[in-house]
């Protein structure tokens, strides 16, 4: 048995915990307070400490209403859910608006999303007169009361207490409700009346009336109005009549004593306050003494009176957008970040050794993985080969592209043979002229892709290994031959990966100040610059990319020789907006125009139609069907099946789904240019999409399997010999149910892929053809490839996947 | 300038994390399955969630002393589930204060594979005897799995809304004719 003061204890310590609630709050609570600092750095002195703290109060309150134990027991205890609801409805919407809280909120939003997202919404007409048509005394007196007896009705209040879904309903409905009755109240700053304010003592008088019938019913009445109530047990030895009854004396106090103090101050504001402007103009129904209507956004209930109209018709009222929003307003252009400038890690990167410490370490663990799969046990999830490429490098490869850019060709380690190549055979031939293009690796990763799932390369070792020494070989004998970095430019099937998916990352290797380029007359950025007594020479871009005309990060392997080599340190790693290159389409150095270039618009469909196959290859219904297939057409290996579900999902499909949207959208548009041209054109708005498919995919793996590399480790290191490594039982990590929040993340990833091309897609539409008409046109077929290709994906993240890699057992 | 960059950063940041937090799903009552007088004590059980599908379910006991009407937290309190099909295919667990929200309540999580009659069974140890009560439930069947993401499936639904609200009304204002200057 457990003693009162224990029992206060556990109600105390009964805080729940919502996401959804909680975000919001803690969202509203950092743009108010940054907005009212921003406010009162700019000199306002309307927006002072107290209405900070009224700010800070409701927030508070709305916390402890939907958070705290007064939420936990209000199932348990209708006196508890009053209260719940008290707070709801009578004091946290009063003192939100006594925040005076639009001006600090509109100030404390992004001045982007300010000036591009909010500024056309604030002057919509619909949304204003929407606004100022809710907060009219009638309207907003009838919603409140409307929403107060619809959800204190019996069958709709236990059905709320029944579903959280209508609970959360409930409390949304008494809450704004609530919101807009005090609006007229309280009328916040910088909005204004027009009628007058003597309204507001019958508005709060009948609003009170209808809050006494109300908990009249529920103090006296005979029965249990709430069949929820009745079945739960007494809790304190209070019966759930007594509790009801409680509850109604609840309601009517703290309703009561809300609408006397508003009453008596709206009253004395009347009677005693000094005539302000603004009352003199409400109570007169005469303009203001500066005579210029002027409205700041939606909520104004500026309903102009005759006379008033009258003047105005020869006066145009001046529709002044609050200056926050104002087009001319603070500029959100600020100066790209640069990671040299960043401690310790720009230092890194600036030092011309960086790029070989990072080769070496990854020529390391391609060493570990060519030694282990050609010699170790050939158990792939506990083989280095079979775990380190195909999860962990994958994994962090996607991430690196995601969070920063083209990490990988910057520690490339087939760098090192390109060298020894070049040392060896010198590597002057020019590479073939009708080799320059990508076409050949466009070949070359559709042959990876087909190998890869007809052999299943990922569940052998051996093989493995030896793609990775294939890999050094090609890196060697090509640019051992040809001039400049042409594996990378036009074989290496990953460097075209990290090319294509870099499009939307958030780093770029590029020019810090244009003006110091047109003055430089060496430009060592793609020449190089020479040996001098100090320092070794330092070769130019290999890729050919001019720094000056560079563009986007496409084609560049941050190897960072411009950077090394720019005398005047004007090349960086400047932050960028990701996939902000996708929209426009300038002559890039190195690449010239990517709408003109259908290699590299194949490049790109095949990678992005890659990224679904190769997922759907992982999936339990794809495998099943490619069972089926084999048994009913009586094939002994499943190669001519997936071969043809690869020259289909590679080919044939998505040829007929461009060919489908470029022709409609040439038709739709009224566009001249050929069916090809808009291909090649739109293609690059799936980019964001396939990124997203394969960050999904390969995350997956990384985060169910990550652990298998310490397994593999260890097996590699007690069978080698090199030490008694302690080894622990491990379980295949197979036909696991993909966790909750590993499946959220692969959904939010999908649906910032799909929303991020279909931007892109709407800009290249807008700025190719003039009408919103034709650009819709041309874009809509696009926009139905994308929804498509997100369909698709998210089907296949719901499916059973086959798991890579062990986990110790007992997880 | 660097105040409102650094504001900026832990507003995002804030978002960001914020978006990670799962809904903590412990027991929090739900519906009243059964309340009685069970030896000395008043016991309330409760499942989540409302109606009870196959999948994911929170059992939760609220112990009262019969006498007093105090609540009970250190009784020892098991709870067994077996579909009606398969009884003896018990799932044993032990509820605690730890899983529910609650902190009056003992709960806890199990999963009903399959919909159809599950026999519910909870056993109290006190200090003195041990208690026990039994009743059934009927289980309706799983929603699939999908059903639990639809917002994060139907999430672009939401920009893309605003976004062509927000451009319709951009391309509007940009037509309608500048109004008259001031003054």
């Amino acid at each position: 048995m457990i003693s009162v003061d224990s029992s206060f204890q556990a109600i105390l310590s009964s805080w729940s915990f919502d996401a959804w609630i909680v975000a919001p709050i803690v969202l509203s609570t950092l743009l108010y307070v940054r907005g009212w600092y921003v406010l009162r750095r700019r000199g306002s002195q309307r927006f002072g400490a107290w209405q900070l703290a009224a700010f800070g109060c409701g927030m508070a309150l709305l916390s402890i209403a939907l958070l705290s134990p007064i939420e936990t027991f209000s199932a348990l205890m209708l006196r508890m859910h009053m209260v719940q609801h008290l707070l709801l409805m009578f004091l946290i919407p009063p003192l939100l608006w006594l925040s005076a809280p639009e001006l600090p909120l509109l100030c404390g939003l992004p001045s982007g999303v300010r000036r591009e997202w909010i500024a056309p919404l604030y002057r919509w007409k619909p949304i204003r007169s929407g606004f100022a048509f809710l907060t009219r005394p009638p309207v907003a007196w009838g919603l409140f009361v409307a929403a107060t007896w619809i959800w204190h009705l019996p069958r709709f209040y236990d059905a709320a207490l029944s579903s959280g879904t209508l609970h959360n309903l409930e409390h949304a409905c008494f809450f704004w409700a609530a919101m807009l009755f005090w609006w007229p109240v309280v009328q916040p700053y910088p909005s204004r009346l027009n009628y007058s304010r003597w309204v507001l003592l019958p508005y709060l008088f009948l609003a009170a009336v209808q809050g006494t019938v109300l908990s009249g019913i529920l103090s006296f009445a005979n029965d249990v109005i709430y069949d929820h109530y009745e079945l739960l047990p007494k809790v304190w030895g209070i019966t759930a009549i007594d509790d009801q009854a409680i509850a109604g004396t609840l309601m009517w106090l703290f309703g009561m004593l809300a609408y006397v103090i508003a009453g008596a101050l709206v009253g004395y504001k009347l009677l005693f306050a000094p005539r302000s402007r603004q009352l003199h103009f409400a109570v007169a129904g005469m303009p203001p003494v500066q005579s210029r209507v002027t409205t700041y956004g939606p909520p104004t209930a500026v309903r102009p009176t005759t006379r008033r109209l009258n003047r105005d018709k020869h006066r145009p009222p001046v529709r002044q957008q609050l200056p926050i929003l104002s087009p001319n307003g603070h500029s959100s252009h600020r100066p790209a970040r640069d990671v040299l400038n960043v401690p310790f890690l720009g230092r890194f990167l600036r030092w011309n050794k960086s790029r070989l410490v990072l080769q070496f370490v990854m020529f390391a663990a391609a060493a570990l993985v060519i030694v282990d799969g050609l010699l170790g046990a050939q158990i792939v999830s506990l083989n280095l080969a079979g775990v380190l490429p195909w999860i962990h490098w994958r994994g962090f490869l996607v991430l690196g592209l995601l969070v920063s850019g083209n990490l990988f060709c910057m520690a490339c380690p087939f760098k090192l043979s390109r060298t020894l190549g070049k040392t060896l055979f010198g590597g002057r031939r020019h590479w073939p002229r009708w080799l320059r293009s990508k076409w050949l690796a466009v070949g070359l990763l559709f042959v990876f892709f087909w190998a890869y799932e007809v052999f299943s390369l990922w569940q052998s070792p051996w093989w493995t290994a030896w793609i990775a020494v294939g890999y050094f070989l090609a890196a060697f004998v090509v640019d051992g031959f040809f001039r400049g970095a042409a594996f990378c430019k036009y074989v290496c099937p990953i460097g075209q990966f990290n090319f294509v998916q870099s499009l939307v990352s958030p780093l770029e290797v590029r020019v810090r100040d244009t003006s110091v380029c047109e003055e430089c007359t060496t430009k060592e950025c793609i020449r190089g610059a020479a040996a001098t007594a100090t320092a070794a020479a330092i070769p130019g871009c290999e890729l050919h990319l001019y720094q000056p005309r560079k563009s986007s990060n496409f084609d560049c392997t941050f190897c960072l020789d411009c950077v090394h080599s720019c005398p005047h340190q004007n090349v960086g790693i400047l932050t960028t907006l990701p996939g902000r290159e996708l929209l426009r389409d300038p002559r890039r150095s190195g690449i010239g125009k990517l709408g003109s270039r259908t290699d590299v618009a194949a490049l790109v469909l095949l990678l992005v139609f890659a990224a679904f196959i190769n997922a759907a290859g992982m999936v339990a219904p794809v495998l099943d069907l490619i069972d089926k297939l084999q048994a009913q057409w009586g094939f002994t290996s499943r190669i001519p099946i997936v071969t043809a579900g690869y020259v289909l999902g590679l080919g044939g499909v998505p040829f007929c789904l461009l060919a489908v949207a470029s022709l409609a959208g040439r038709r739709w548009s009224g566009d001249s240019e050929s069916a090809l041209r808009i291909a090649t054109r739109f293609s690059y708005m799936l980019v964001p999409l396939g990124f997203s498919m394969w960050l999904a995919h390969y995350s997956f793996h990384l985060f169910t399997s990550s652990g298998a590399f310490s397994a593999a480790l260890r097996r590699f290191l007690s069978e080698f010999g090199w030490r008694d490594v302690e080894t622990a039982a491990w379980v295949c990590s197979c036909g696991l149910e993909t966790a909750d929040w590993l499946l959220k993340m692969e959904l939010i990833l999908l649906d910032a892929g799909l929303l991020m091309s279909l931007y892109v897609g709407y800009r290249i539409a807008r700025d190719r053809y003039l009408g919103m008409r034709r650009a819709m046109g041309a874009f809509l077929p696009w926009a139905g490839i994308a929804v498509i290709l997100f369909l698709t994906g998210v089907w296949l993240v719901f499916q059973p996947m086959q798991m890579r890699g062990v986990m110790p057992m007992g997880m | 300038m660097m105040a409102a960059h650094s504001s900026r950063k832990i507003l995002i940041l804030s978002l960001c994390s914020l978006a990670w937090l799962p809904a903590l799903a412990y027991g929090d009552g739900g519906t009243a399955r059964f309340s009685g007088n069970v030896g000395d004590y008043r016991m309330t059980i409760f499942t989540e969630p409302t109606p009870l599908r196959a999948g994911p379910v929170d059992v939760s006991v609220l112990l009262q002393d019969r006498q007093t009407g105090g609540f009970v937290t250190d009784a020892a309190v098991t709870i067994s589930v077996s579909h009606a099909d398969r009884p003896l295919n018990v799932n044993r667990v032990t509820a605690t204060t730890a899983s529910a929200t609650n902190k009056l309540f003992q709960a806890a999580s199990f999963e009903f594979a399959q919909p159809g009659t599950w026999n519910i069974s909870v056993e109290v140890r006190g200090n003195q005897q041990t208690e026990s009560c039994a009743f059934e439930l009927n289980v309706a069947p799983r929603v699939p799995r999908w059903v639990d993401f639809i917002f994060w499936i139907g999430f672009p639904v939401i920009p893309i809304a605003l976004f062509g609200v927000r451009e319709s009304v951009r391309y509007r204002q940009v037509r309608a004719p500048s109004p008259a200057p001031a003054g």
